[in-house]
């Protein structure tokens, strides 16, 4: 297995076909959880915060083990995937996406659900008052005051998606060219002892990160900026 | 007097019980009670933001919360303005930003101002363009009124709006509130637990407290209801007036004409022929029985008492001249000493210096 252009290629670009997809599942999902959570007074909370976090506490091959019983070939997800598909979940990079989701999940609804709480309901009701209803209300004055924590919180849970590995690796396996991200490749050169190569990729994995740091900073500042004009 | 609102609310929280049943008129009414009262709570009833455990609340006979039938119109659609102690501006938005939130949701033939007239109100042309979060006290609650007008509700309710503002400031917005009542004809509700301000503002007071009503009249109860007395802190009343600006005296000293009455003021900044708004301390005023003659004091204004409340300490002492009322704080044995009584002439003697302007400058 030689490490070429063309595949060195295609393994950065699934990676983040996997974390972009993964961080997109989430986004809607964590505003809306992190809105319950950080704004409404719901019964079982404590149940919802205990169960979105769950991923964050267990070790990732378990929570991959969990998800290769919910999505697995003889499953009713599974099976309603080759109904409609013709294909199976399992071992394909769609179930890398659904790991990674499901790991960085956590990360990213506990910034948000953090932001949510420090908007004052004062302003909302505000809003309400000068004639704008619950979802212009939400859209027009919480959400923009939650700015910080929404970029805070997607990308913490785009880079936790990117550098997923347990789950993954029990859900979608290490299949080149297919599943295998950046994180299983670096594995597996080091386990067939190919040093120069993974270090390549330590190097690509570590500039993502950094990179992904800088445009997380750029945005805060940019917000900030906008707001104290 | 014309029912605008009609309140009958009963809500629990704990141990504490709001049940207030009134029948509010047109004009500005004053909400009066100590913290904890329950003040805020009824506003939020008013607003839509919390629901009554029971009752009635109807704005203009158009019912917007009911128990029975169930009734309950969320807080955008009851068209009522809000405007809070500390501004709740939003903190993302300039000031005019802030302004248009409102007026761009409200249809084109329910304003009742355009928005250049509310700039020019509220004096707000400078600070347009600027973000809200390093503007001055007086300038947030401006744009907080602004906002709110902005937006032209039915009915706008104050809470505690200048509670956190200097005196010169404070003069400007109860200027403009009782501008925007008269010219606008819009009610009001405004919460405090200012009695000089109610007096200044509102036409008529509900007390309440620990979520009961305890009176309601016009806001001149306050002065001389005993009900009220032993919450009220008086050793700081000030009478609030508003008069015409007649020009300076001197280099120091300028003419306000209130009512009928010439008051000799510090300089003040506005114009000849322009409101201006002063406050003097009822502590500060003397009461004399006969014209004194030689005196320093700039002001010596004869006076009919019009009521005199013996049961406080200090006694307050409610005098007429010349269509504006005028209190006066004296201690128990001034009032025996001179045998002042209802109706007496007494001469009210007030130094220039002792009228504090309350302008912007």
């Amino acid at each position: 297995m030689d490490l070429g252009e063309q595949n060195l290629f295609n393994l950065i670009l699934l990676s983040l076909q996997v974390a972009v997809t993964a961080t997109l599942i989430n986004i809607p999902i964590a505003i809306y959880v992190g809105w319950l959570i950080g704004r409404k007074n719901i019964k079982g909370k404590l149940i919802l915060e205990t169960l979105i976090s769950l991923p964050l506490a267990l070790p990732p091959v378990v929570t991959g083990y969990f998800l290769l019983i919910l999505v697995g070939r003889e499953t009713p997800l599974g099976q309603l995937s080759r109904f409609i598909f013709g294909a199976d979940i399992v071992f394909t990079w769609v179930a890398s996406a659904i790991a990674a989701s499901v790991v960085s999940f956590p990360l990213m609804v506990r910034a948000i659900i953090v932001a949510m709480q420090g908007v004052d309901t004062t302003l909302e009701r505000s809003a309400r008052s000068l004639g704008a209803g619950p979802l212009r209300t939400f859209f027009k004055i919480t959400m923009p005051l939650c700015y910080n924590g929404l970029v805070a919180g997607v990308l913490l849970g785009f880079v936790r998606a990117i550098g997923e590995f347990g789950a993954t690796i029990v859900v979608a396996g290490n299949i080149p060219g297919r599943t295998q991200t950046i994180p299983l490749a670096i594995y597996s050169k080091v386990q067939l002892g190919r040093d120069s190569e993974a270090l390549n990729l330590i190097f690509i994995s570590t500039l993502m990160a950094i990179m992904t740091l800088i445009v997380h900073h750029w945005l805060i500042i940019r917000g900030s900026k906008k707001r104290t004009r | 007097m014309t029912v605008s609102i009609e309140l009958n609310v009963t809500k629990r929280y704990g141990d504490f019980e709001l049940s207030i049943q009134s029948a509010i008129g047109n004009g500005i009414t004053g909400i009066f009670g100590p913290s904890a009262s329950g003040k805020s709570t009824l506003l939020n009833c008013i607003a839509g933001f919390e629901d009554p455990d029971g009752g009635l609340i109807t704005l203009n006979s158009k019912t917007v919360f009911s128990s029975r039938p169930k009734i309950n119109i969320s807080p955008e659609k009851r068209r009522v303005g809000y405007v809070h102690q500390h501004s709740a501006l939003f903190p993302h938005l300039t000031v005019r930003e802030n302004l248009e939130f409102g007026y761009n949701l409200t249809e084109k033939y329910r304003r009742i101002g355009s928005l250049e007239d509310i700039v020019y109100l509220l004096q707000l042309e400078q600070i347009m363009e600027r973000g809200v979060t390093n503007l001055s006290g007086g300038e947030r609650q401006r744009v907080a009124l602004g906002r709110s007008l902005a937006a032209s509700p039915d009915l706008l309710l104050l809470d505690e709006p200048l509670a956190s503002l200097d005196l010169p400031f404070r003069g400007f917005i109860l200027e403009k509130l009782r501008e925007v009542s008269r010219e606008w004809n819009l009610d009001m509700i405004y919460v405090s637990h200012s009695v000089s301000e109610m007096i200044a503002l509102a036409d008529s007071v509900i007390v309440i407290r620990n979520g009961m009503k305890v009176v309601e009249g016009e806001s001149s109860l306050l002065l001389n209801n005993s009900s009220v007395a032993d919450y009220v802190d008086y050793g700081s009343f000030e009478n609030i007036l508003q008069g015409v600006v007649e020009g300076p005296v001197d280099e120091n000293l300028s003419s306000l004409k209130i009512g009928d009455v010439r008051l000799i003021t510090p300089k003040l900044a506005s114009e000849k022929g322009k409101q201006a708004t002063v406050s003097i301390k009822a502590s500060d005023i003397i009461v004399s029985k006969y014209p004194p003659a030689a005196i320093s004091a700039r002001n010596i204004l004869r006076a009919n008492i019009s009521s005199i409340n013996h049961s406080e300490n200090p006694t307050f002492i409610d005098c007429e001249i010349g269509g504006c009322s005028l209190t006066a704080a004296l201690t128990k044995q001034s009032v025996l000493d001179l045998g002042l009584r209802t109706f007496d002439e007494v001469y009210l003697i007030i130094k220039a210096t002792s009228v504090t302007p309350m302008e912007v400058y």
